[in-house]
């Protein structure tokens, strides 16, 4: 367990320094040994104004959405949940655009983050207000479902109504997904969010292993599901929240992480969650770099990779999960 | 001394104003047709729901007044159906019964598991993955998984359903031997022939109610069973009065109502 985090650990420490090398122009060493020899001031604002905060902005989002990933999945036992599933995401999303879509974001820098959480916020307190009278999971991913399709159809009606072709380009760039061009005030209004609401999850981790074996069986074992339920609900609204304030809709990071760590923790739902948080920061970190070293005429979005890569991933699982029986 | 007593326990259409007591060092046995409400019964007696009008009491506080971790330090509840939604270890899934007792003990739990798992015959289970187990070696880790609770009673729905002749022996063996050593159990069966030959005392339900309580002596099961079962009861007994084989047949059409 405690080895399985340092070896994620290490690996996410090793792709933040490849990261921190990785430029228009490939990997350069030189500029890390530049730096720490003292012999270029340029490579010292090359690294910490332009390149740090983006590779925390990438680590920031990625640990917050395999962290919630991890936590919804455990709490639904359904490997496939992840945080777009309530409505979260989408909320958030929405909160965003329209910041944009009424140029308060233009007016004031601080508008975009803030109508992001609040539009994961307000999601997650119906959710919550939800969880309250709801036992059943069924019910609360449902109505997670029909508040994702609401923000869905907003989402649509703002880009219908986009006053000119710019704004329209602008509103679509959101929901693509970047942490491109992030300075480390945007890391520092949205980290505290996400801080928050990954100490909400992690409080959850006992109880999300004894969940594995049913909600009645975890209940009569001494499980509060209530309580679980709506910590989890609440850290992943929080969470998602901040993240896509960051950085736009970056989707599958939820379902992949989770995935490729469970096998090393015997398949603990409460044990995956800080794995499945450094393995997210990790390929996120992975999926940037990328990004800025593949040549592509126009500058080529995070969410893109991360949902090209992330996709089949998805549905691997979902046919392989096809496959055994399940009740 | 743990003892868990309801009364006037009724849930709409599912249960009607049972009574019931449990003490260290007993083994009651509820038997019934299927949907008489012996499941209703026993969720109720675990804390798990409210019913309509009643109460159930702990040690002679309201259930529903404990915090969910003091109460399932007192109680294990093993549900009708066995599940697991991950492939963990069985030695993993065993040590989540140490739920209640803290982090410390779930994790002291998994090394620890064998001595339950051995309990039910299952102990060359412990490194296997859930995933591999058979429904009938499912129920019986998750039976090993309420014993590793170690509370002073425990309430078990089926837990020989879907096991074969011997291991349902054997799993009541075990029962009486932890009721001689003090603990309390509760069990419902289908099985009249374990019913009779090891319970102190057989609950008989009908339609929603608790229509009869009995001894496992002969004469009082084979009237009990021919009255709720509607079917005719063979019973061979030993000269201290305990059934030793019990056969169903079907009713003698004769029977008059």
């Amino acid at each position: 367990m405690i080895r399985v985090n340092a070896i994620l650990a290490a690996l996410l420490l090793l792709a933040a320094m490849l990261a921190a090398m990785a430029g228009a122009h490939g990997l350069s060493p030189a500029l890390l040994t530049d730096w720490l020899g003292g012999r270029d001031p340029a490579a010292a604002i090359i690294l910490f104004d332009i390149r740090l905060p983006r590779i925390l902005a990438a680590a920031a989002v990625g640990a917050a959405l395999g962290l919630c990933g991890a936590g919804l999945q455990a709490l639904t036992r359904n490997p496939l949940a992840e945080p777009g599933i309530l409505g979260v995401s989408a909320a958030a999303t929405l909160g965003a655009t329209l910041t944009l879509y009424f140029g308060l974001a233009a007016a004031w820098s601080w508008a975009l983050p803030l109508g992001a959480i609040g539009g994961a916020g307000l999601v997650t307190a119906l959710l919550a207000s939800a969880a309250v009278r709801t036992r059943g999971m069924a019910t609360l991913i449902l109505i997670g479902v029909g508040l994702s399709s609401l923000a869905g159809a907003a989402m649509a009606l703002i880009l219908n109504f986009a006053p000119n072709p710019f704004s329209l380009s602008d509103l679509v760039n959101w929901t693509l997904g970047s942490v491109a061009n992030r300075s480390l005030a945007d890391l520092g209004l949205t980290a505290p969010f996400m801080a928050a609401g990954a100490v909400l999850l992690l409080t959850q981790r006992r109880s999300l292993s004894l969940l594995a074996i049913g909600e009645e069986a975890a209940s009569a074992h001494g499980l509060d599901f209530r309580r679980t339920q709506i910590a989890v609900v609440v850290g992943t609204g929080l969470a998602t929240g901040a993240s896509v304030a960051l950085a736009g809709a970056v989707g599958f990071v939820g379902i992949v992480a989770p995935h490729v760590v469970r096998p090393w923790v015997g398949h603990d739902p409460g044990r995956t969650l800080v794995p499945a948080a450094l393995a997210g920061a990790t390929m996120l970190i992975v999926a940037d770099m990328l990004v800025r070293l593949l040549p592509t005429d126009t500058e080529l979005r995070l969410g893109v990779v991360a949902a090209l890569a992330g996709a089949p991933i998805f549905l691997l699982i979902a046919l392989r999960r096809g496959n055994v029986r399940h009740d | 001394m743990t003892e868990l007593a309801a009364t006037g326990l009724t849930l709409a259409g599912r249960l009607a104003d049972a009574d019931f007591r449990l003490s260290p060092g007993e083994l009651v046995v509820i038997v019934g047709p299927n949907g008489s409400g012996k499941s209703s019964l026993m969720r109720l007696l675990a804390g798990q729901g409210h019913p309509d009008s009643g109460s159930v009491r702990l040690d002679g506080n309201e259930i529903a007044g404990f915090d969910p971790r003091a109460r399932a330090r007192r109680i294990a509840y093993l549900p009708q159906r066995a599940e697991v939604a991950w492939p963990i270890a069985v030695a993993d899934m065993v040590a989540l019964g140490r739920f209640a007792f803290g982090g410390a003990e779930v994790t002291r739990g998994a090394g620890d598991a064998g001595q339950w798992l051995d309990e039910v015959g299952c102990a060359p289970l412990a490194r296997r993955s859930t995933a591999t187990l058979s429904g009938g070696e499912l129920a019986l880790v998750a039976l090993a998984r309420a014993f590793a609770a170690e509370t002073p009673l425990l309430l078990l729905d089926e837990p020989t359903a879907a096991l074969d002749p011997r291991r349902q022996i054997d799993v009541m063996t075990r029962l009486l031997a932890r009721s001689r050593a003090g603990q309390g159990i509760a069990v419902i069966l289908h099985d009249l022939n374990l019913a009779a030959q090891f319970a102190d005392r057989i609950l008989w339900m009908r339609d929603t109610r608790i229509v009869a309580e009995s001894t496992s002596d002969a004469v009082a099961v084979a009237a009990n069973a021919a009255a709720i079962f509607e079917v005719s009861v063979r019973i061979e007994s030993g000269s201290d009065g305990r059934v030793q084989t019990l056969a169903v047949q079907q009713d003698r059409p004769s029977r008059s109502e």
